[in-house]
Parts: structure tokens; C-alpha cells; sequence
């Protein structure tokens, strides 16, 4: 895959090298919940026609895994740029205003991010006060909401981190 | 109506300066909730419309639909289909055009994204018509055309969201589809033999093929068959949802790739994550589309819509042509998905309360829709099929669609004067 700001580095370059590792690991978390998630739809068909057995949980660990692949997708987006755009306004790839305008994007889907981020701690600490726990898992709502706010702060971190790569000019866009 | 007004300006305001859709969705929906409600239920609405467009087990069926049309894709299922529709119609003249339409049509039963389908198509079916020595113009125009096809013909990721939206039966969607995907298809043909015969050079005719070849060419189109009777067929008969179609259709469709041997592990990987950031991307203008539509909500436009239709004294079918415009202008300027969800809110209640069904206004909007994906100056399979063959000039692909749109905006108006198009098939399955 392309790094994000287009490089090709000839030396080490230890925020690159973090970038691709955070990266690979975030690919490695989205792909696994996409396959469970078809596993478990799957899995929960048969045993509901064959063995009369569905799986208990099965709707809420849907839930969870569209969720969990959703948010380690979100950074890996933000890092590729990779948000749904229309492209009716002519811009030179490179320019200055091709730049701004991913410059505003990046820190705009930050913000956005952050806002979350932030809900989603208020969301944690509140559960954390009434005790909610997911019906069917047993699982505390807190921790989700937890895990939530840590991959909507990574996401706004990768949109900084993207807005500070576009800041150097590159070849191509790469979405 | 005034503020509503200035939401959507704004917001095509900030998509044409190239914000992401789910950006500028987000940002005009929450500056129009903060401005009426406040920093507080603001950010509140935010965790809210995030939690509801991702955590959500109705819109699971939206990755497990693309990821099946990219295994399938992946594993080579669509040359095949290709192959033997060329082996069945090539030595017509503009026989491999009306391959490349019946090719996507049977891709598009398996495939629920339109992008997928023309992406896929572009490689399998343009370089044989460039070979043979079709004009680019045909061999563009052909893929695009035939590439809308899979939103209609089901299963489709768009009619999936329609559901959702309007709470609508996703399986009375899918078989409302069908027909309307058929006359699609046999428009489509219609067009490519039109353009033959206003120009006999665009398209040379190419060797006959024997039957014993044709034969045997329909036996490496099985798992499409199988495939959509597995999901179609397991959704008729009562045996699973949409949603657990979806992932019977995905492990069918990982199973015959593993199968088949076309792609390595790392290939199937890819596959994998590529479905979950389009998916994710997907699902980012799903989240935008909520927090905008939030607002759109609160404004109560539809209200105010329904009255102004009851006091101007418009004819139902006067509205619906209206409606249809409006979609058909939109669908040049916006992405399929979006342009749905932030006018359904709008438009939804309008054509219930005139006693319309449901059912076949969501025909009508994914056609519109279709129009829209071939509709330049946006018309994003055109720039699918650009992108794949850069040295096709966006210009000729332009000139090349204009027969095609034709042919839809003529389907379109069939199928609002005549319903039963859409309505019979669901009706006598549910």
C-alpha cells in the first residue's frame, strides 16, 4: 500500500514506520470483525435451521463487531483519506488549493472525531454509574464506550496526522 | 422551510468545495442543531446518530452484500459470465455491447453496488470490445449503463438503505426490483442496437460461436445460479432475513473462492479489508446523513411540504413528477447514498400521505438514482469506468451515455404511470 503522504523514504523514518504499523494492525482488527461477523451470521442460520439452537448473543455481538469494525476502520480512513468526496471542482493535484482543502478535511473530521471522543467518555463514565451491562453478553456498557472513545480519539489523531502529511506536497491523491 | 433551504444549500456548498459528504452532512447538521438546541443535546445527537449507524445489526447486511460482490468479483465469477454471454451473442452486430449488458445484469443478481458492478465489468468486458474493434464510445457507455443494473436487479446495498430509512420490507424491495431491473436490461439492449444502427462501425460483428462451446460455457456460470438462488431464493422462502442472507451469501461466495483457487490468502485478505473501508466510508455518510437529518427533522420541512402540496392543488402524479425531477438534478450533483438519505426524510411523508406505496416509491427513487450514476457531470460510473481506462476521454464516455439516459428516463415514466411494474412481484410473493 501507498503511504498516506505518497513517499517513498530512504531512510528510517520512525513516524512512517509507526504509521505502517498502525496501519497494518488497524487492516489486521477491521478484516478479522468483517470475517466474524459473517462467520457468526452464518454459524447462527445453521444452528437455528438444523439444531434448533440460534445463538443467544448473536444480535448484540453483531452489534459490537459492526462497531469495533467500523471504528478501526474510521483511523485507517482518515489516514488514507478515504471519506466518500465528489470531485466536481477541478483542483491540481498538489496545489495549494487541493492542499487546504485536505488540510480543512483532515481537521475537520478531528474535530468531529474529538466531539465523539468526547460524548463517548460521558456515555462511559454514566454507565460506569448505573451499572448498565449488555443484555444478552453481560458485557459493561462502560467498557464499550470505553473502547469506543479510544478508537474515536485514535481516528482524530490519524486525521491530525493527515493533516500535517498534507502538508508537504505529493504526487497523487491517494484514496 | 427557510432554515432547510439553507441546510441543503450549505451542504452541496461544502461538498462541491470537496469536503467528504459525511463531513459537510455532519457539520451543517450539527451547526443547525447547536444553533436551535445548544452545545449539550448537540454533542449528545452526535454520540446518538454514530452509535445508530454503526452499532446497528439492521445495517450488518450492508458489508456481508459488498463483501460476497467483491469475493465473487475477486474470484473471476464475472469473465465467466461475460465469456458466455459472448459466445451466445457476439456474431450480432453489437452482440458483445449485449453481452457486456446481460453479463451485468447477472452480475448485478449477485453484486449490490453499481460501482462494483461497471468496475468489475470495465476490465473483463472493454479490452475484447476495443479489441474487436467497437467504438469507445459504445464500449464505455455500455459498462456504465449496464454497471447501474446492480442496484436494481437484487440483491442491492442501495435499496437496503432505502429500507432501513423508511422501515420498508428489504425483501419486498429486493422482488419490487426485479422487473423494473429486467425492462432495464432489455432497454439497455435496445440502446446498444439503436446505436448500431445509427452507426454500423461502432460495433463490427465477430465470429459465430458452435453450440457445443456455448453449451459447455453455461456450466462455468453455476455458482452465479447458485449464489442467487441461495440468497434470493432462501429470502422467499421464508428461511432467512436479508441480514442472514447476506452472510450466507458471503460464506458462499468465500467458499467458492477458496474453492476455485483464483486468489491467494493474501488476495482474500485484501478483499477483506477493502469491503470494510468502503463499507466503513459508507456508513460515514449514513452517520452524516443522521446528525443532518436530525436537523432537517427538527425544522419540520415535511410539514410544511405536506400543506404546501394540499394548498397548491397539485395533481399526486404532478408531485411525483416533482419528486422525480428533483432526484433526477440531485442525482448529477450527489453520490447515490447521500442524496437518498438527506431527501427521504423530506419526500417520504409527502408521497405516503398521497397514498402511494411505499414499495414503488422505492423503485422509482433507485431508478432515479440509476439515471443519476450515468448522468454526467457527477455520473460516478462514468469516472469508475475513466479511472480503469484513463485513456478513454471523459468526453466521449459523456457522448457515448446519452441513448442509455434516454432509455431510462423512459423506464423511469413507465414505471411511475404503471406500478403493477413494481408492485406485482412483491405482492405475490408476500
Amino acid at each position: 500500500m501507498p503511504l498516506p503522504g505518497g513517499g517513498h523514504e530512504q531512510s528510517f523514518d520512525p513516524v512512517q514506520a509507526m504509521i505502517r504499523a498502525l496501519r497494518a494492525a488497524l487492516s489486521v482488527i477491521t478484516a478479522l470483525c468483517l470475517f466474524a461477523l459473517m462467520a457468526l451470521v452464518f454459524s447462527d442460520v445453521l444452528l437455528r435451521n438444523f439444531f434448533n439452537a440460534p445463538l443467544s448473543f448473536g444480535t448484540e455481538l453483531i452489534e459490537l463487531l459492526m462497531a469495533v469494525m467500523a471504528f478501526t476502520a474510521f483511523p485507517l480512513l482518515a489516514l488514507r483519506e478515504g471519506h466518500i468526496s465528489v470531485d466536481l471542482l477541478p483542483m491540481r493535484a498538489g496545489g495549494l488549493p487541493e492542499r487546504i482543502v485536505r488540510i480543512a478535511t483532515a481537521l475537520l473530521l478531528g474535530a468531529i472525531f474529538a466531539a465523539l471522543a468526547w460524548q463517548f467518555a460521558l456515555s462511559a463514565q454514566r454507565a460506569a454509574r448505573s451499572g448498565e451491562v449488555l443484555y444478552q453478553l453481560g458485557l459493561h456498557w462502560s467498557t464499550v464506550w470505553w473502547g469506543l472513545h479510544g478508537l474515536a480519539v485514535l481516528t482524530a489523531l490519524c486525521a491530525v496526522i493527515a493533516a500535517g502529511l498534507a502538508l508537504k506536497p505529493r504526487r497523487a491523491k491517494g484514496t | 422551510m427557510t432554515a432547510t433551504f439553507i441546510a441543503f444549500a450549505g451542504a452541496l456548498l461544502l461538498i462541491f468545495l470537496r469536503l467528504p459528504i459525511a463531513v459537510a452532512l455532519v457539520l451543517v447538521g450539527a451547526f443547525g442543531l447547536f444553533s436551535e438546541l445548544g452545545l449539550n443535546p448537540t454533542r449528545s445527537m452526535l454520540g446518538m446518530a454514530a452509535q445508530g449507524s454503526t452499532m446497528s445489526y439492521s445495517l450488518s447486511v450492508l458489508p456481508l452484500f459488498v463483501l460476497m460482490g467483491n469475493l465473487v468479483a475477486g474470484a473471476g465469477i464475472s469473465g465467466n459470465l461475460f465469456r458466455t454471454a459472448q459466445l451466445f451473442l457476439a456474431h450480432r452486430r453489437g452482440g458483445l455491447g449485449m453481452a457486456t449488458i446481460l453479463a451485468s445484469g447477472g452480475f448485478g443478481a449477485i453484486c449490490g453496488s453499481s460501482v462494483a458492478t461497471a468496475a468489475t465489468m470495465s476490465r473483463v468486458a472493454i479490452p475484447p470490445m476495443r479489441e474487436w474493434g467497437y467504438s469507445d464510445r459504445l464500449a464505455a457507455a455500455t459498462v456504465a449503463a449496464g454497471g447501474t443494473l446492480g442496484i436494481l436487479i437484487p440483491p442491492s446495498v442501495v435499496m437496503v438503505i432505502y429500507g432501513i430509512s423508511t422501515q420498508s420490507h428489504i425483501g419486498m424491495l429486493f422482488a419490487a426490483g426485479f422487473v423494473p431491473g429486467l425492462l432495464g436490461v432489455i432497454g439497455y439492449l435496445i440502446a446498444v442496437r439503436y446505436v448500431v444502427w445509427r452507426n454500423p462501425a461502432a460495433a463490427p460483428r465477430t465470429a459465430r460461436s458452435g453450440w457445443p462451446e456455448r453449451l459447455a460455457s453455461l456450466v462455468t456460470i453455476w455458482p452465479v445460479l447458485a449464489l442467487f438462488t441461495l440468497v434470493i431464493g432462501g429470502i422467499y422462502g421464508g428461511f432467512f432475513t436479508a441480514t442472514e442472507a447476506a452472510g450466507i451469501g458471503a460464506t458462499g461466495a468465500l467458499v467458492f473462492a477458496v474453492f476455485s483457487r483464483s486468489l491467494s490468502l493474501v488476495q482474500l485478505g485484501e478483499i477483506f479489508v477493502d469491503t470494510a473501508l468502503v463499507t466503513t466510508a459508507l456508513l460515514g455518510v449514513v452517520f452524516g446523513a443522521n446528525v443532518f437529518v436530525e436537523f432537517v427533522n427538527m425544522t419540520g420541512v415535511h410539514t410544511h411540504l405536506q400543506a404546501l402540496v394540499q394548498t397548491a392543488g397539485l395533481p399526486p402524479l404532478g408531485v411525483i413528477a416533482i419528486i422525480v425531477l428533483v432526484y433526477l438534478v440531485l442525482g448529477c450533483l450527489l453520490e447515490t447514498i447521500s442524496m437518498i438519505l438527506i431527501t427521504l426524510p423530506v419526500f417520504f411523508p409527502v408521497v405516503t400521505g398521497l397514498g402511494y406505496d411505499p414499495i414503488w416509491f422505492g423503485v422509482i427513487v433507485v431508478v432515479a438514482a440509476e439515471i443519476g450514476l450515468i448522468t454526467p457531470p457527477i455520473g460516478i460510473n462514468l469516472f469508475v469506468i475513466r479511472s480503469v481506462n484513463p485513456d478513454i476521454p471523459i468526453s466521449t464516455i459523456f457522448r457515448g451515455v446519452a441513448p442509455f439516459v434516454v432509455i431510462d428516463i423512459l423506464r423511469l415514466a413507465l414505471l411511475v404511470l404503471v406500478p403493477v411494474l413494481s408492485l406485482w412481484l412483491p405482492n405475490l410473493l408476500f
